[in-house]
C-alpha cells in the first residue's frame, strides 16, 4: 500500500500544518465576543493576541506582516475620523440629531464609538489573517469535505471552477486583443477602464459557463457523483496537534475576556444594550 | 410542496452541470469582485457608513444571476456558499464578508420561496435584490455599530440599501442573463422560454 500523502506535514510553520478547520474552529468563539464588544481594550488585546499568534506560530517575518497588517490599520484609524461626525443623539451625545453633523462638533461619545468601530474591525481582520494567511483554498476546501461534511459534491465543483480564474486572466487577454484588432482604442482611463470592463462582461461570462458545461460533462463521464461514499488522495485528520492549538487558543481568549472583565475594563455586550 | 422541500435540502437532485454552472457563477464573480470587497472597505472608511451602499448591490449580483438562469430553488444560497469558499480564504476579512453575503442570498430567495418559484420576471428580480438588500443591511448593522448613528442616517441606510439591491443587483443581473441568453450559450437552460432567440 502507498504511503499516505498528508498535505498538513509538509510546510515550515506550525500553523500551515495545522488542519484548515481547526484554525477556522479556534477563531471563531473569539470573533463572535468581539462582534457584541463595544469597549476598546478587548478589540486591542485580540490584535495583540492574534498578531503574535500568527508571527510566532506562522514563522512568518514580521516585515512581511507587516505589509499586509499596515494597510489595515489605516483603515482602522479612519473610522476614527469618519465616526464622530455620523454618530447620531442613541449614543448620548445629544438630543438634537443633527448636531454631529454641524460644523466640527466632535463629541467625547463619538470619538468612543469610533475607535472602538475601528479597533473591532481591525482585531477581527488580525484573526482572519491568522487564517488567511497559513491555509491554502484547496486544502482548506479538502478539509471542509473531509471534516466538517460539506456536501463532496459541491467541495469538488468549486475546486473545479478555481482552477477557471488563472485561464480567465487568459480569456482577458484574448477579448483585449480581438477588440484592439477591430480598432478599439486601448488605453488605460478609468473611463476606458470602466467602458472596458462592461463590454468584456458577456464574452467572459459566456467562456465561463462554456468551460463550466465542458467540465461538468467530463466529470459525469468519469462518475463523480454517482457514489455516495468519497474516497480521497489527499486526507486530512485531526490530529491531536490540531486539538492542542484550539484548546490552547479558546483558554487565551477565554482568558483575556476573563482578565478584562475582572480589570472592568469589558463594557457591555452590543446585545444586552 | 414535499418536491420543493426536498429540492431544498437534496443537492442530489442537481446535476453536475448546474452545480459546475452556479460554481463558476460564484468563483469568477467572486475573484473579480475582490477589488471591491478591499476597495469597499476603503470607501466605507472614506464615506462612512453610506459607503456600504455603493458596493453592496454588486455582492448579491451573482447569486441573482444563477437563480435566473438555473431556476432552482437555494441556486442563489448555493452561489453565496462559492462567493464564500473564495472569499473566506483570500481577503482578511474572511468571515466578517462571507455571513453577510450568505444571509443576503437567503433574503434573494423569499419571494421566489413565496412564489414557489414559478415566476421569474422583472418584477420579481427587482423585489428580491431589495430583499437581499436589506436582509444584508441586517446582518451588519450591529457590528458595524449602525444603531449609534444619527435616526436620518439610518434611514438612508435602509432606503440605500433596498435601491442598490434592487438596481445593481436585481435590473443587472436580468439585464446581464437576458444578454448571456441572447448570445445561446444558455439555450439548454429554462432561462430560454423568456429571451426572443430571433434577433
Amino acid at each position: 500500500m502507498r504511503a499516505k500523502l498528508n498535505d498538513q506535514t509538509d510546510e515550515a510553520g506550525v500553523l500551515q500544518r495545522l488542519n484548515p478547520v481547526s484554525k477556522l474552529l479556534a477563531i471563531t468563539p473569539a470573533m463572535g465576543v468581539l462582534m457584541l464588544v463595544t469597549d476598546p481594550y478587548t478589540p486591542l488585546a485580540f490584535v495583540a493576541f492574534g498578531a503574535l499568534v500568527t508571527i510566532v506560530l506562522g514563522r512568518l517575518s514580521p516585515v512581511d506582516y507587516l505589509r499586509v497588517a499596515g494597510p489595515l490599520v489605516a483603515l482602522a484609524a479612519s473610522f476614527l475620523f469618519v465616526y464622530p461626525f455620523v454618530v447620531g443623539s442613541s449614543a448620548g451625545t445629544s438630543s438634537d440629531v443633527f448636531a454631529s453633523l454641524g460644523p466640527l462638533a466632535v463629541r467625547e461619545s463619538g470619538l468612543r464609538v469610533g475607535v472602538a468601530t475601528g479597533l473591532r474591525i481591525l482585531a477581527l481582520s488580525i484573526l482572519s489573517l491568522l487564517f488567511v494567511l497559513t491555509t491554502e483554498t484547496e486544502s482548506f476546501l479538502r478539509a471542509l469535505v473531509q471534516n466538517l461534511g460539506l456536501p463532496y459534491r459541491i467541495g469538488y465543483s468549486a475546486i473545479a471552477a478555481f482552477r477557471f480564474a488563472p485561464k480567465m486572466r487568459s480569456d482577458v487577454e484574448t477579448i483585449r486583443a480581438a477588440h484592439t484588432v477591430r480598432g478599439t482604442p486601448d488605453t488605460d482611463s478609468l473611463r476606458d477602464r470602466l467602458h472596458r470592463m462592461s463590454r468584456y462582461a458577456i464574452p467572459l461570462f459566456v467562456n465561463a459557463i462554456r468551460r463550466a458545461e465542458r467540465t461538468a460533462l467530463a466529470m459525469d463521464a468519469r462518475a463523480f457523483g454517482a457514489y455516495d461514499e468519497r474516497t480521497h488522495y489527499r486526507t486530512y485528520s485531526i490530529t491531536s496537534a490540531d486539538i492542542t492549538f484550539v484548546v490552547f487558543f479558546w483558554t487565551l481568549s477565554v482568558g483575556i475576556v476573563l482578565t478584562l472583565w475582572y480589570l472592568e475594563a469589558l463594557g457591555t455586550l452590543t446585545i444586552l444594550r | 410542496m414535499s418536491a420543493l422541500t426536498k429540492q431544498l435540502t437534496a443537492v442530489r437532485n442537481w446535476e453536475t452541470r448546474d452545480l459546475l454552472v452556479v460554481a463558476a457563477l460564484g468563483i469568477i464573480p467572486g475573484l473579480a469582485l475582490l477589488p471591491a470587497v478591499f476597495a469597499g472597505f476603503t470607501i466605507r472608511a472614506a464615506l462612512g457608513p453610506l459607503g456600504t451602499i455603493l458596493n453592496s448591490g454588486l455582492f448579491y449580483l451573482p447569486g441573482l444571476m444563477a437563480l435566473y438562469i438555473v431556476r432552482k430553488p437555494g441556486a442563489s444560497i448555493l452561489n453565496g456558499v462559492f462567493v464564500g469558499l473564495v472569499w473566506i480564504p483570500l481577503t482578511p476579512f474572511g468571515l466578517a464578508v462571507t455571513v453577510p453575503t450568505i444571509v443576503a442570498r437567503l433574503g434573494s430567495e423569499i419571494p421566489f420561496l413565496l412564489t414557489q418559484y414559478r415566476r421569474y420576471d422583472r418584477s420579481m428580480m427587482l423585489v428580491s435584490g431589495a430583499a437581499a438588500g436589506l436582509l444584508s443591511l441586517g446582518a451588519i448593522y450591529i457590528p458595524s455599530s449602525f444603531q449609534t448613528l444619527a435616526l436620518p442616517m439610518q434611514a438612508a441606510l435602509i432606503v440605500g440599501h433596498g435601491l442598490s439591491g434592487m438596481i445593481l443587483s436585481g435590473l443587472l443581473a436580468k439585464l446581464l442573463a437576458d444578454k448571456l441568453a441572447e448570445t445561446g450559450v444558455l439555450s439548454a437552460y429554462p432561462i430560454v422560454d423568456d429571451v426572443d432567440m430571433r434577433s
